[in-house]
């Protein structure tokens, strides 16, 4: 059903009027101009039309002119705007409506003019809250695609960063692009980004968690087959691997893919600090992930089954503290480790700036009064704070979320089982996560599969002039990043 | 049927970790007790039988590159024998998985949880095996590269550790003229690093098929190494007394360890990285036993099959009443006289000599 636009204005508005169902916000202006014979109407949203611009710069031309034009091509070269479209059927003309654009009808035209006036409501670029640096830049993207597209084009100067921008969504058709720099970016991989990206069939599109769990590799799986960030300079880094982004209107967040699981372990800092500290920052990363992990289930299974293995003044401790206590060590660690996220989960939804300090005093009243009162070890209170803080030294959110999950089942398993229990179940996450692939990448590599090439920046972070070429598991089309030979130091005397 | 794809390196790594996982721990004993001193002459000696077998495996295997013992053994037998040689690798895998996750359970039972029975921990792994077999060789493998590092260094630490302790005397003198013990230590030797029979099922997956034999010989040669110089540090470290009458004498070594008065008892941690690599032992097997029973009873895709494993597995595991029987009757007659010896030598060489036959015919 694509009728074409009537020739008569008040027909046309009336369409409009009734495909939009009279809705409050729909603004119609008639007036008549070309010396006041021909009847023309501006068709707009309310909210999204800056009023005094469209007065003094649409309106007022207009008026002034005396000539009919001829056609709408000619009438849009008297408007000072660029970008100006023509519009042919009523489809276009209430989707270019409800899009918040300004649409010019002229009585016996059979086109309008689609007129580029759209004003949104924006915030403005702030420091991203997420993923903090101590030294690295500090704009983050906004809600507004175009915006980030700005501040992707101002680190990118290269005609080879493309941008491919299509709409999702059957009742919010949102924009949504794809970025990629040609050249590096795979191809095959990008087709695929396209071909799933096709396949979707949503009515909303809020969120780029909608996106990512319909292109998902496993989508079964806890774990993230894709990455977020809300800062530029990681997706241009991203970028420059030959990875692809995708980019939604009214999302702060950026899509990365595809995703290696070793990826969530970097910061963009670790590329501002010597490359020795990187190393131990990324070491301290990678160890703080597996006790997130392990170490309660560790501490369960050596007091309950395997108290021999502790040196005997820690035995003696334990044993202690776990005379005064009611219930066996399991519970206790779910219980507080319950108790830990509830105060999480309670910190982030708490308005404003009761939420941090409320955390901290609830965990510490309740962590030295559950002592105290002799519900709690207070060796269990201590691995749990422990883990509570090694779980967020992790960069990424999205990553650190499913490890703190998949401790409850470990633990479980130490319980029941010892540390025959948490090898297994620690060997069901190895083997799932070896199994995964994110884009054709496999997400353990380059460890598992082994690409000895890079594995520069992988736990040890080579010093910058040593990395000269780009990961190759992404399978870039050009691998080289940096010139051979670039040692620094003092002028060699001839 | 797709096959994946893994390199050779993680070939030759997976042959290092299946025959050295069980071996590990249950064959230095066997070994000491019968030969003595000779242990190493024994495992060398073993090293090299079992080299030639394997020559022979892959004198077959290259015959019909990229296929693996069930889809030859139907060109060279026609369909039904085949088919049914097929379903004889299939279910010695089957047994060979079964076997080990016995080994496995009743050996961390004994040591480690002897209040806990044995059915969770049989439970629990079974679906592991199972789990890992669902999703290929291919995640196998890699697993096997993040674990195998990790299993050798627990492996090699309490060794490094209790060399301290050793007595140089212990293990002399080096040679002995004890042809009989020689022979009876060389058998236990032989089969359980001719395990490695399941790189005729295996074959197809490697990425690079030129590479087969040096990536089998390699990882062949290196188990041999790490278990001479397993059971020879036993020896070092135990004496021939103690290193015979203790059921898993590794585990004896790390119980004795003590670092600086306040680390001792090692074997909760050894046992964790022993069952690291046994985990990959039993995946491959339960794998190389859906693929061959798959293509025997005519299946798509291999996974359908892995379901009465699900079943088998347990049972077969749980049926010895004890770790004697599981050793004397399971381990050493079924395995090392029957199933080891036909799936290695027999079988391979009356398939190559029919093969051979049928070409000069032809």
């Amino acid at each position: 059903m694509n009728s074409s636009l009537p020739l008569d204005v008040d027909q046309a508005i009336t369409e409009v009027q009734s495909a939009m169902g009279n809705s409050s916000d729909l603004q119609v202006h008639r007036f008549q101009a070309f010396t006041g014979d021909t009847g023309c109407a501006l068709v707009y949203l309310k909210s999204f039309v800056d009023l005094e611009q469209l007065n003094k710069s649409v309106l007022s031309p207009l008026l002034q002119l005396a000539v009919p034009p001829k056609d709408m091509q000619n009438l849009a070269e008297v408007l000072p705007y660029a970008g100006t479209q023509e519009i042919t059927s009523l489809q276009e003309l209430s989707q270019a409506v409800a899009s918040g654009e300004v649409v010019l009808l002229v009585s016996g035209f059979k086109s309008g003019l689609k007129i580029p006036l759209k004003k949104y409501e924006q915030r403005s670029i702030t420091e991203p809250q997420n993923e903090k640096l101590v030294s690295g830049p500090r704009d983050c993207f906004v809600e507004s695609i175009w915006s980030n597209i700005g501040l992707l084009r101002q680190r990118i100067k290269n005609p080879k960063l493309r941008i491919e921008m299509n709409t999702l969504g059957t009742k919010t058709s949102v924009e949504l692009g794809i970025v990629y720099v040609e050249g590096i970016a795979n191809r095959q991989i990008v087709e695929e980004v396209r071909r799933r990206l096709k396949r979707i069939e949503i009515d909303r599109l809020l969120s780029l968690g909608v996106i990512n769990e319909f292109i998902s590799d496993s989508p079964w799986s806890p774990f993230p087959t894709y990455q977020h960030t809300e800062r530029p300079d990681s997706l241009t880094s991203a970028l420059l691997d030959g990875r692809v982004g995708i980019l939604l209107d009214g999302s702060s967040m950026v899509t990365i893919i595809p995703v290696v699981f070793w990826d969530f372990l970097k910061s963009p800092d670790d590329y501002i600090e010597s490359p020795y500290f990187s190393t131990f920052v990324r070491l301290l990363r990678l160890s703080s992930h597996l006790m997130t992990l392990l170490l309660p289930g560790a501490y369960v299974a050596l007091t309950t089954f395997h108290l021999e293995m502790l040196p005997q003044s820690l035995a003696v401790i334990i044993s202690g503290s776990r005379t005064r206590t009611p219930f066996p060590t399991a519970i206790e660690m779910i219980i507080m480790e319950l108790v830990v996220e509830i105060l999480r989960e309670a910190g982030l939804r708490m308005p404003g700036v009761f939420g941090q300090t409320m955390s901290i005093v609830g965990a510490l009243v309740i962590g030295e009064a559950g002592v105290t009162a002799g519900l709690v070890e207070p060796i269990i209170v201590v691995i749990v704070a422990f883990t509570t803080l090694s779980s967020f030294i992790v960069p990424n959110y999205s990553a650190a979320l499913s490890i703190r999950l998949l401790r409850f089942p470990i633990i479980l398993l130490s319980a029941a089982l010892g540390f025959f229990g948490m090898i297994l179940g620690a060997m069901f996450f190895l083997m799932h996560l070896v199994s995964l692939r994110s884009f054709g990448v496999p997400y353990f590599a380059p460890i598992a599969p082994l690409f000895l090439k890079d594995l520069g920046d992988m736990f040890i972070r080579l010093p910058l002039w040593l990395q000269t070429h780009r990961p190759t598991y992404y399978r870039p089309e050009d691998e080289t990043k940096a010139g051979r030979n670039q040692k620094p130091g003092p002028e060699k005397e001839p | 049927m797709i096959i994946e794809k893994i390199s050779s390196r993680q070939f030759t790594w997976l042959i290092v970790s299946v025959l050295v996982s069980t071996s590990s721990i249950l064959i230095p004993g066997i070994i000491i007790y019968n030969a003595k001193q000779n242990a190493w002459l024994v495992l060398l000696s073993a090293t090299a039988v079992v080299t030639a077998g394997i020559m022979l495996n892959l004198t077959l295997a290259k015959r019909f590159p990229g296929q693996a013992i069930f889809q030859y053994a139907q060109i060279i037998l026609g369909p039904w024998l085949g088919k049914l040689v097929g379903l004889f690798y299939g279910l010695t895998c089957l047994y060979m998985a079964a076997l080990s996750l016995g080994v496995i359970t009743q050996l961390t039972q004994i040591t480690i949880l002897p209040e806990t029975p044995l059915w969770p921990l049989v439970l629990g792994l079974t679906l592991l095996a199972v789990y890992s077999a669902w999703l290929g060789i291919e995640p196998i493998a890699r697993a096997n590269d993040l674990v195998f590092p990790v299993a050798i260094l627990i492996l090699v630490i309490p060794l490094l550790l209790s060399i301290p302790v050793g007595k140089i005397y212990r293990a002399l003198p080096v040679y002995q003229l004890d042809f009989s013990g020689i022979l009876k230590g060389a058998f236990p030797g032989t089969a359980c690093l001719a395990e490695v029979f399941f790189i005729l099922i295996l074959a197809p997956s490697i990425n690079k098929p030129e590479e087969l034999q040096s990536a089998s010989l390699k990882g062949l040669l290196l188990a041999g190494v790490i278990m001479t110089v397993v059971t020879q540090t036993i020896l070092f470290v135990l004496g021939i007394y103690r290193a015979s009458v203790y059921l898993f004498p590794l585990l004896r070594i790390t119980a004795e360890l003590e670092i600086m008065d306040v680390f001792e008892n090692f074997e909760v941690i050894v046992i964790s990285g022993w069952l690291l690599i046994n985990i990959i032992k039993l995946g491959v097997f339960t794998y190389c036993y859906a693929i061959c029973t798959a293509q025997a009873i005519g299946r798509k895709t291999y996974r359908t099959v892995l379901l009465p494993a699900l079943i088998a597995l347990p049972l077969l595991a749980l049926a010895p009443k004890n770790f004697a029987e599981t050793t004397q009757v399971w381990l050493e007659l079924v395995t090392f006289k029957i199933l080891i010896p036909t799936a290695f030598l027999i079988l391979p060489g009356f398939l190559l000599i029919i093969a051979k036959v049928k070409n000069s015919h032809a």
